[in-house]
This record gives C-alpha cells, structure tokens and sequence, in this order.
C-alpha cells in the first residue's frame, strides 16, 4: 500500500480527522465531481473514493484500516544487530554473549513535528552561591535563545521549597523571562522533590501528547530525606512521557541517586566538574532534545529459559548505563539522525548439543513525525549450541565497546572494594585500570586512577571528585566506542 | 577461561577479564593493533636539543654510563645534563612485548613519569605512540614509528 492511494489521501484529510472531518470532506469532493460533469456512476476514481468514505465512516473498519497502514509504512526505523559469536560450545558452566544493537532513523532529513516541552529545574540552595549561580543564570538565558517560538518553556528554582520562575508557555508569550531568571538568588538548602514536583506540575499545563516532553535537573548537593519520593516520581514521569536530564555540579552530590532518577526514562545523568562547563553541558543537550526523532524506545525482555541479561549499557547518543529491572527496558530517545545503540551482555546456562537458540529482540518507538505512532521492530539472533565452534573474531565495534565496558566495570568495582573495606583489592585493580587507560590512549584518566591509587595507600580512602571524574570520565570513553558516523549526525 | 595478566577464572565467551581488564581471547588482540616487528623510536631531549633514534628489536636502557662497573646505556644521558637532573645509571627502559612496547622504571633514584603519571618500580607500562617520558627532572619526547 502506498501513500498516494491511501484512503485518508484519497479524501484529503488527515490521520486523526474525525467523523464529521470526513463526512465534510466526502461531501466537498462528492460535490466537485457532480459540478464538473463527468459521468458519477462508471468512473473507477469515483468508486475509489465511495470505498475510501465507506470504510473510513464506519468506525469498525476504520480501526482495521488504520492498522494495516501502519504496517505498511515505509520502514521508520531500522534495527541491525551484531553478535559475539553465533555458535556457542558445550560446556558445564555458563557462558557469555554480547550483542551490539543499533537501532537506525531514516537518513532522509527530516523536522520533528511536536515542539518541546521543556523544564528546567535549578538547585539555588547555598552552596550554589556565587560563580555556580552566575553561570547557571547565563546558561538558562542561552536555552532560551535556543528554543523555537512554539516550544513550551518553564523554569524552576528550588532550595527547602520551590518557586517557578517562569511558568509553562510558549516561549513567544513569556514576558519578560530574562528578566526573571535573572533575579534567582542562592540560599537554603536542598530538597530535589520541591523542584521537581514543581516542575512536573508546570510541564503537565500542556497536553504531553502534543509535545517532546523533557525536564532538566541542575543541582549541586546531596537531597535532603527525600530521596525515595524523587525516584517514585520519576517513575511517574517515565509513564506519563517526561524524560529526565539530570547534571550534578561540583563533588557533593550522589551519583547513584541522579543515575537512579534517570534510569525510568533512560535520560542522562552527567558530572559536570566546574561551573564554567555548565553552558556546554545544557547546549549539547538541547541540541538533543530538539531534534527527537522517536522517543520512548523500548526494549521488551524476553529471553528464553536459563538464558539471563546480565548488563546493559547505552552507548549512544550519550553513554546510560540500563534498567535492566524492567520488563521493557527503557532506552530513551532517538536524536536527530545519530543512531542508538546498546550493548547487551547475556548469561547463557549449560545447553545440549544442537541446541538452537533463538534470542528475541522486539523494540517498540513511538515516533514524533507520524502523529506520534508506535513502531515496533522485531529481530531474532540465533545461536547454535556444539561441540567444537569454529573460531570466529568478533566484529571489531562490539569488541571494542564489551573493552570499554569492562573498563567501566572495573572502576565500580573500586568503589565497591572500598565499600567494603577490601583496600588492598582496590588499590590492585586501580593498578590495572591506570594500565587500561594508558592503553586506551587516555593519559588523564590514568594520572586520576594513579592519584587514587596513592591516597588510597596513604590515606585508606578515596576522593569524591575523582569518583565522579573516573567513573563519568569512563562513562564517556564508551560512547566513542563507536564510529564518529552514529555520534555527529545530529 | 584464564587471564594471563592476573590468573582469575572467567567465563567461557567473555572478551576482556573481569578482575584486570586485559584481553581475553586467543583471536589477535584488538589493540593496541599487531605491533610492527621493530617499531623505530624516536627521542628527542629538548634540554640539550639532541635527537635519538634506534629500532626497539630488544631492552633498550636509558641511564648514565659508568665508567666504574663498565656499565653504559644504550642512550647516555650525561651530555644532556643527567647528573644534575637526577638521571640514574640504570633509570629505564623501553622493551618490545608481543603486545607492544613498555616503559620500565628500573627502580630509578629519583622516579619516572609517563605524561606525568609517576611509574611503579620494576613494572612495565605500555608505551603509547606518543608520550612525554621524564626521568627524574630530565624531559625526554618519545614517539613510536
């Protein structure tokens, strides 16, 4: 079925015209034939068109009609799956697989129809104080330079309680928000839950339907007792279709929690060392958002028995690690033309010989540019169990990725180490992982490992800020782990 | 599946092992990528401006000759003012391993850094294509070709 003769172009109206739509639009056609004469009974278009009003008027067949369209639509998005190693060996423990997953928007150019609905959430507490605050001002007014007229925008301050600085409205009708912005002053401490409610409240003003719907959260400080409260409704926001950003400033605040409140969504979350990186940050990710292609991609979970996924990760557009908790495995956004991809890493149980295995990968995108339809894309990895495989090389960008995984890895076992007393075990592995670095061309990285290394030996402890530099320093290094080709597309 | 690094067991499939990092399989090393059979290296002292070249087919030491055991490196730090910035008699060396080159603190005096990480005595670090090596207070610009 093409475009051209499908029923709804044939009458000239819309996907989401109503009843009446097409009774009005039958009746102007109808009436444009009669008018110019030509013969309304032996006409094959004619025909076309009672057949096109006769199925779309009748709500039974239209809901069959529609659904057979959208089966054939030109394919949105494309899934390419590469694989460790196909054949597996037959052995009394368990074994790995990866698999790299790239999903693929359509090269052709193209403008997202729903605007944005964004809501920027800024701790103002008193740690904030001085050139952090300045220079988050100046990022916000940049944002705003960057939205399009149509684009909803509120903005909201929080310390102990929150107040909204501008509230949710097309960018064309705030008044005066520069103004407001700037009037933001530190004091008081951190409460996540304050902003954020606000902030949902506001971005809920709109209809979420109709728009990309993406809230940014900018905080320097650990939350105060109310941790739980956030996480739940960040899930809620997941739900209703809100993705989260969320950018810790400085060193006091938790990495855990912020990679939690993001996990619902599959957001970012991202260290951002020194204040006067906050504008970069905010720029690249607006460049993001503006341009969503397909939001809300899922990954549904349902692998076979005594075959498990271990750990995911997203490398790109920004490297996330998964929520593998869930049933759907929330992947977040497509941006833009840059592809998303993921690595999984799956445990396979004891299998006999000649054992086929069929891994089910079914991902489903509601994409922005087709009045907001869902796509679901199925693909199959099939593995064959026996007893001497042939020895394959796995493709060079998977392997690559499972390196830099392993390097991520290696640096949360450090931390757990510490955690739990085991010094010694730490201070081994930050050997090995300042090798690793220094292998992978990364002589920063490797001089913060080696900085650790000596304050773990001298001081039996380890700094927040090179937690938050090794293990966001290395979060970043996977999503180069592919070519440039799927990263600058946007 | 046995790391050759640190001895831990890992699953059969994994590609990199889970206590070290380094890489697992049998199949060629994805990187650094097959190391030519001689790479020729290049040092360049910008303290006395002198340039240095030799293919590393095997150990090549960087140190101060000593006339006394007899002892003389293959690149003799002394005209480039070794003594007094701390360049030992045996300071370093650069060896050729099936993985690459690496750089060796030889249990130096006064230490060396690879692009300003201070090296661990007695253990191989491999060697990028381009680094800053310093021994002691003396800066050494080695490249790999």
């Amino acid at each position: 079925m093409s475009y051209a003769d499908d029923y709804y172009n044939i009458l000239g109206v819309d996907r989401r015209a109503t009843a009446v739509d097409i009774e009005a639009a039958f009746a102007v056609l109808q009436t444009e034939w009669i008018v110019s004469g030509r013969d309304v009974n032996n006409d094959p278009a004619i025909e076309r068109l009672r057949y096109a009003h006769e199925v779309l008027s009748d709500p039974q067949r239209r809901a069959l009609y529609d659904s057979l369209l959208a089966d054939a639509l030109p394919p949105a998005l494309a899934l390419e799956v590469q694989c460790s190693s196909a054949q597996l060996a037959i052995l009394d423990t368990p074994q790995l697989i990866y698999l790299l997953m790239t999903l693929r928007p359509p090269d052709a150019d193209h403008k997202p129809l729903l605007p944005l609905n964004l809501c920027l959430v800024v701790d103002r507490s008193t740690s904030m104080r001085g050139e952090r605050l300045g220079q988050v001002i100046t990022a916000v007014q940049m944002v705003l330079d960057k939205l399009a007229p149509s684009d909803v925008i509120s903005v909201i301050s929080f310390s102990d309680r929150a107040e909204v600085l501008l509230p949710a409205r097309r960018l064309a009708a705030q008044q005066k928000p520069r103004d407001a912005i700037s009037a933001m002053q530190a004091s008081g401490g951190t409460e996540i839950f304050q902003g954020l409610a606000a902030g949902v409240q506001q971005m809920r003003q709109v209809d979420l339907a109709a728009y990309t719907n993406h809230l940014v959260l900018l905080t320097d400080g650990h939350t105060y007792g109310d941790a739980d409260k956030c996480l739940r409704l960040a899930a809620e926001m997941a739900a209703a279709g809100i993705t989260i950003t969320a950018f810790g400033l400085g060193d006091e605040w938790n990495d855990d929690f912020l990679d939690a409140l993001v996990a619902p969504s599959n957001g970012q979350s991202d260290y951002i060392a020194a204040p006067d990186e906050i504008i970069r940050h905010l720029e690249t990710r607006i460049k993001g958002m503006g341009a969503i292609y397909a939001r809300n991609v899922r990954l549904a979970q349902k692998w076979p028995g005594r075959i498990t996924l271990q750990d995911g990760f997203k490398l790109t557009p920004f490297a996330q690690p998964l929520d593998l908790t869930a049933t759907e495995i929330p992947l977040g956004d497509i941006e833009g033309r840059a592809a998303l991809t993921c690595l999984l890493e799956l445990s396979i149980a004891p299998q006999p010989i000649a054992t086929r295995i069929k891994l089910p990968l079914t991902i489903t995108a509601v994409l922005t540019e087709q009045t907001d339809q869902t796509q679901t894309l199925r693909e199959e990895v099939k593995l064959l169990v026996m007893a001497d495989p042939p020895a394959a090389e796995p493709p060079p960008a998977l392997v690559e990725a499972v390196r830099l995984l392993n390097m991520y890895r290696l640096n949360e076992k450090v931390w757990d180490d510490v955690a739990a007393g085991e010094l010694s075990t730490a201070a081994t592995r930050l050997r090995y992982l300042t090798t690793r670095f220094l292998e992978a061309g990364e002589p920063a990285l490797a001089r913060q490992a080696g900085v650790e290394a000596q304050r773990l030996a001298h001081l039996q402890t380890l700094s927040p800020e090179g937690r938050k530099r090794l293990k966001y320093g290395t979060r970043a290094l996977l999503s180069r782990a592919l070519p440039p080709e799927s990263n600058d597309a946007l | 599946m046995r790391c050759e690094e640190c001895g831990a067991t890992n699953p059969h499939g994994a590609l990199f092992c889970h206590e070290c990092g380094s890489f697992l399989t049998t199949v060629a090393a994805p990187r650094p990528p097959a190391a030519p059979a001689a790479p020729q290296v290049h040092i360049y002292i910008p303290h006395s401006g002198r340039r240095f070249t030799q293919a590393l087919t095997e150990t090549l030491w960087l140190g101060r000759a000593d006339p006394e055991s007899g002892f003389r490196p293959d690149l003799d730090l002394t005209p480039d003012g070794g003594v007094d910035l701390g360049v030992s008699r045996q300071h370093a060396t650069l060896e050729p391993t099936p993985t690459g080159p690496v750089v060796v603190d030889q249990g130096s005096a006064n230490g060396a850094w690879l692009d300003g990480l201070r090296l661990e005595a007695q253990r191989p670090y491999p060697l990028p294509a381009k680094a800053e090596l310093r021994l002691g207070d003396l800066r050494l610009h080695v490249s790999l070709v």
